[in-house]
């Protein structure tokens, strides 16, 4: 089997709720990462936003932390953000990974909030950029319509469409080249059953080793 | 003004509860409302003082730096408060409406002092890989107002109407933009170097004791 472009690198992941429980994304993409030999330390903060990133704040519900092969720790009513400079300076990472999207995207809203967006995308990535550390940005899945966040597939793709355009210089992964409309199955319109994470964390992978932040940060 | 302008950010409201593992608990998935902002611009030769209410200390705009931050505000609530130059006072009480990018111009207005005028601007073009550049105007004495990238006939902004401004997405490249009034050259290019994907950009004609004069700033917002 090749060496995989991820060996040796150094990678932060931080997110939303996507991240925040065990058998989500910080289990699955996680896990994939470590296997190709990145380091990776992965912080999800549920319901967070980008600009939540930029200075310690509170978890609507609940958050989980996991570092290496070692297991994810649920962070509880004590979850919060840590600012990304701090995390930038301790981790030193190779590669930021973010996963955010869904918690941004005023599913209730007509409105689409596209000032509020570009205010909280830009803030966390020019941090990120200033610090010349290389990011990738990985947007939201179709999900399914409905449940309790009225997720709907038109604003989802508004929302993927908007990061697509705004989150340079991070590479931007388009979740929603990887099913169709509701081809994954959800517990709640938003949040995948199991095999749905595995898949999206497969898909994220792939993508990942094309992205151009992970070639040039290799380089 | 500072303070107030924070206190009026809009808060999305959070359900808060602990996190379980079989299903998460319901969180916003946005702002209750899209976020708004607003600036200040000082034309005039003396200082400007933004008073946002009595007694607190004023946020100045020096005529060296004539273009402050842009400032989160509630749009749900109206911006009140005072400028204050070399003594002459207006009032200003704004509704800034979700989605906002409201610029509060202070400009010489003769023997009165100061004039308040205020160009509201609703972008719809954030893009990480353009630079974006927007031209206002709030100079009466340049008729058909222009700018062209200097050494060039084509216009990027023609015939700009007063109290108005005009964005455009432009590849980041270096630009100087030349001031036409009534299809005559005004003053010197006004150089803005590199431009950088993703920022945005202001040129702003304002009237002065010399004739038009061209402000530049980048649109920054204060965190």
């Amino acid at each position: 089997m090749a060496v995989s472009i991820l060996a040796g690198m150094t990678i932060l992941m931080i997110g939303d709720s996507h991240l925040a429980t065990p058998d989500y994304l910080i289990s699955t993409l996680h896990d994939n990462l470590v296997a190709q030999g990145a380091k990776v330390h992965t912080l999800g903060i549920c319901g967070a936003n980008a600009g939540d990133w930029l200075k310690a704040t509170p978890g609507a519900c609940g958050g989980a932390e996991r570092r290496g092969t070692e297991k994810a720790v649920v962070l509880g009513g004590k979850a919060a953000t840590v600012p990304i400079s701090e995390l930038l300076a301790t981790d030193k990472p190779d590669l930021v990974l973010i996963v955010m999207g869904d918690t941004m995207a005023s599913y209730t809203k007509p409105a689409f909030p596209k000032a509020w967006l570009w205010q909280q995308t830009t803030a966390l990535t020019k941090e990120i950029s200033a610090n010349g550390t290389r990011c990738a940005w990985v947007g939201p899945n179709w999900g399914t319509e409905g449940g309790k966040y009225g997720k709907t597939f038109a604003r989802v793709e508004m929302t993927s469409k908007f990061l697509a355009s705004n989150v340079a210089p991070c590479s931007y992964i388009d979740s929603l080249q990887f099913s169709k409309p509701g081809q994954w199955a959800t517990v709640d319109g938003q949040h995948l059953t199991a095999p749905g994470y595995k898949t999206w964390s497969e898909d994220i992978s792939k993508a990942l080793l094309e992205a151009p932040a992970v070639k040039e940060a290799k380089k | 003004m500072i303070k107030l302008l924070a206190a009026c950010v809009a808060v999305p409201a959070l359900s808060i509860s602990a996190l379980a593992s079989a299903e998460v608990a319901l969180y916003p998935t946005g702002p209750s409302e899209d976020a708004a902002f607003v600036r200040f611009v000082n034309a005039s030769a003396a200082p400007l003082d933004v008073i946002a209410q009595a007694g607190q200390p004023p946020m100045r705009v020096e005529a060296a730096q004539p273009v402050s931050l842009f400032f989160p505000v509630d749009a749900k609530t109206p911006v009140k408060g005072s400028l204050v130059s070399a003594e002459k006072k207006l009032a200003m009480d704004l509704k800034i409406e979700p989605g906002e990018f409201v610029t509060v111009f202070a400009v010489p207005d003769g023997a009165k002092g100061i004039k308040q005028v205020v160009v509201r601007e609703q972008p719809d073009d954030f893009n990480g890989l353009k630079a974006s550049v927007a031209f206002f105007n709030v100079d009466a004495s340049c008729a058909d107002a222009s700018l062209r990238p200097a050494g060039r006939t084509a216009d990027l902004f023609k015939a700009l109407p007063v109290e108005s401004q005009q964005r455009r997405s432009i590849n980041p490249v270096n630009l100087s933009v030349q001031l036409v009034c009534a299809n005559a050259n005004v003053g010197a290019p006004l150089d803005l170097g590199d431009l950088k994907a993703g920022e945005r950009y202001s040129v702003l004609l304002v009237p002065s004791a010399s004739g038009p004069r061209l402000l530049n700033a980048t649109d920054t917002l204060s965190h």
